[in-house]
């Protein structure tokens, strides 16, 4: 039996992607089952929360590395920038929303808090200290399963995005399909 | 051009899952860098904001 403890930053990590490849499915869901097209915001923060995992997959890979902290860091700020960006767009009176709430708050504005969330929870990871003691591995099956899905789902935005948008740009308020209105 | 930044991420995560951590730092940074300016290519209209 194997006495060796799993090193909590690994751990983490790992429920961190789980999380992130879960996000992606929720804006999935509400995106086919809720017919609402992202607009070009929305799927840049789809894009940043592809970077955050881009990330996390390092660290799962090859172990945590202050440089793979440093890759979340930056595509959180972006995911915020640009979350803060769609908050702003809407938030005076009479300026409307885009989408349907989910819970009562917007989806860029749940991906406002998010993005916070990774950059506190990167902060806290950087904190732990390196454990003195060979760690135990994460269960192989379980490190393939997440980053296969990440990298699924990642391949998946970018042929729906393509479908949705064709080439070159979005619509701001998409309606429909480029792929099949033409 | 946003389903190529999906592209480029989707590139930078297989490369380093299959090895290449270097060079899926390098694809990254192409898609962080365009990523920006395709940010900044959407930030037109004005906000509604007057204080």
């Amino acid at each position: 039996m194997d006495t060796r403890r799993f090193d909590i930053a690994e751990l983490l990590n790992a429920v961190g992607l789980a999380g992130l490849i879960a996000v992606l499915l929720v804006a999935y869901a509400d995106q086919f089952a809720g017919h609402d097209l992202p607009c070009p915001l929305c799927l840049l923060q789809r894009l940043a929360i592809a970077g955050v995992a881009f990330g996390l997959l390092l660290n799962l890979r090859y172990g945590p590395q202050p440089s793979s902290y440093g890759i979340m860091l930056l595509a959180a700020l972006f995911g915020m920038a640009v979350a803060g960006r769609q908050i702003l767009l809407h938030v005076a009176p009479g300026t409307g929303s885009y989408g349907a709430p989910l819970f009562g708050l917007h989806f860029y504005t749940w991906s406002f808090l998010l993005f916070a969330a990774v950059i506190l929870g990167t902060a806290i990871l950087l904190l732990l200290p390196r454990p003195d003691a060979p760690v135990r591995p994460l269960p192989l099956g379980l490190q393939y399963g997440l980053a296969w899905a990440a990298i699924g789902l990642t391949a998946l935005n970018a042929v729906t995005t393509f479908l949705q948008c064709g080439p070159l740009e979005c619509p701001d308020n998409p309606v429909n399909y480029w792929a099949f209105a033409h | 051009m946003t389903s190529l930044l999906f592209l480029l991420m989707t590139a930078a995560m297989v490369l380093a899952w299959r090895g290449n951590r270097r060079a899926g730092v390098a694809v990254f940074a192409v898609a962080a860098v365009l990523s920006v300016a395709w940010f900044n290519h959407h930030v037109t209209d004005p906000l509604g904001l007057d204080f």
